[in-house]
């Protein structure tokens, strides 16, 4: 059945230690659980339909956060004349009352600073491997995150964690 | 000010229905990679269509199909299929049709004795001339001479190559054959004398042989021996006609209607026959 490896991981490995970090991609672009369900599976479908050779286990989850944001992507480009009306039925992300604020202001910034920051804090990438992923300019990518971290700032109220300088 | 920690992110967890639904995903039937038959399909066809064209090319070897000419329209050939030829009168070449009238045919068969110039009652003329005289056909354009695909294409088929005797083998002949011919002489009075003459195509004779003619009387028998050998003056005309001429030497007719047949021949075939009276 799964006799595919993966950077020396087996399917179901890769899914167990890279299922949450595939679903917050897909929940912080899609801001919603039914959408980001189907990229879930789908990324997932691809790494084993694909089976590419990884170098390392940094690289697949470079690959898997990479397909997912495209999957995202995709789903709302084929998606955008229904999004606005289906995110009125559909029920938004719930998140738990320590978490609610943070995510809600992540939510509320546009797209490509809310990946920008997800990758930056959230996954713990550099900003190196974020234009890498994001197929973006360095420059860019510490533009972005220069940005995003005041329209979160302004939307939030509140003063950044300084945890992680530019 | 509120502080923004963003490890709270980090505390998204994927459903547990989600990871079941993935886990699942090698145990979906999965779609073979098929080859597009579409693409096989033309290619096959490219190829079956290079293959059929190599081969007529080759086929054709050092002969080109098609052969560029200039004033090809000029050069077009009657086939083998055609029933006439048809080839436009240039004015240059004279035809049967503008010789024959201007040599007047003399028939004996008029009730008052009086000659006949151009009867076209003649049974025999008619017969004749139907089996000589080129047709012509008229069209807007001008005038065209038709003539018989057979006549075009080997004009001694009129005369049966069988009963032509080989002439190194064939002495002068003491009596003409009797075989019918199509060509019908004309004899006249030039001068006050005697003279037979007929057209008939050059290609019924043989150059450098001598042609005789032979004459008599109607009701009596053939004329001396040493007047056949008499040659025939004839010339051979540009449009591929023979002019032939004979002069009976001394023959004294009388006053009373007299009526002569005469024919031409060469090597015991008949080439021209006639009729005068005088």
């Amino acid at each position: 059945m799964a006799d595919k490896t993966f950077a020396g991981l087996s399917y179901d490995d890769v899914l167990k230690k890279y299922a949450d970090t595939v679903a917050g991609v897909c929940v912080m672009r899609l801001q919603n659980w039914a959408d980001a369900e189907d990229c879930f599976q789908n990324t997932f479908i691809k790494l084993f339909q694909k089976s590419p050779d990884f170098r390392s286990e940094t690289h697949l989850k470079a690959w898997l956060i990479r397909v997912a944001i495209n999957e995202c992507r995709n789903y709302i480009a084929k998606n955008r004349r229904f999004l606005s009306l289906e995110n009125l039925s559909r029920e938004p992300v719930e998140w738990r009352d320590n978490e609610r604020d943070v995510s809600w202001a992540l939510m509320r910034t546009e797209p490509k600073y809310r990946e920008v920051l997800y990758l930056y804090y959230c996954e713990q990438y550099k900003v190196a491997e974020i234009a890498e992923i994001l197929g973006k300019n360095p420059n860019t990518v510490k533009t972005l995150l220069k940005r995003g971290r005041e329209k979160l700032k302004q939307i939030y109220g509140g003063d950044e964690d300084e945890k992680a300088e530019l | 000010m509120k502080k923004l920690n963003f490890d709270s992110l980090n505390n998204i967890k994927a459903p547990e229905q989600w990871i079941k639904n993935a886990a699942a995903i090698p145990e979906l039937p999965q779609k073979k990679r098929t080859f597009p038959l579409y693409r096989v399909a033309a290619a096959a066809g490219i190829v079956l269509v290079s293959v059929i064209g190599l081969l007529t090319y080759l086929s054709f070897g050092d002969h080109a199909p098609i052969e560029l000419r200039d004033n090809a329209a000029d050069d077009v050939q009657p086939t083998d299929a055609a029933d006439t030829v048809t080839f436009p009168d240039d004015g240059d070449v004279l035809s049967l049709d503008s010789i024959l009238p201007t040599l007047p045919r003399v028939y004996p068969t008029d009730a008052s004795g009086d000659p006949v110039i151009d009867n076209p009652t003649h049974p025999q003329s008619a017969r004749e001339k139907a089996s000589v005289t080129a047709p012509t056909e008229k069209d807007g354009s001008g005038s065209k001479t038709v003539i018989p695909t057979e006549i075009a294409a080997e004009p001694t088929q009129g005369v049966p190559s069988a009963q032509a005797p080989e002439p190194t083998d064939l002495p002068i002949p003491t009596e003409p054959p009797e075989e019918s011919i199509p060509i019908e002489g004309h004899g006249e009075v030039i001068a006050g004398g005697l003279c037979f003459t007929a057209t008939f195509p050059a290609s019924l004779i043989e150059e450098g042989e001598p042609i005789y003619c032979t004459y008599q009387e109607q009701g009596y028998a053939a004329v001396a021996e040493d007047q056949q050998d008499l040659p025939v003056q004839y010339t051979v005309m540009k449009n591929g006609m023979v002019f032939a001429m004979y002069e009976p030497v001394d023959y004294d007719y009388g006053e009373a209607s007299t009526t002569f047949e005469y024919m031409f021949y060469q090597n015991g075939k008949v080439l021209a026959r006639g009729t005068v009276t005088v």
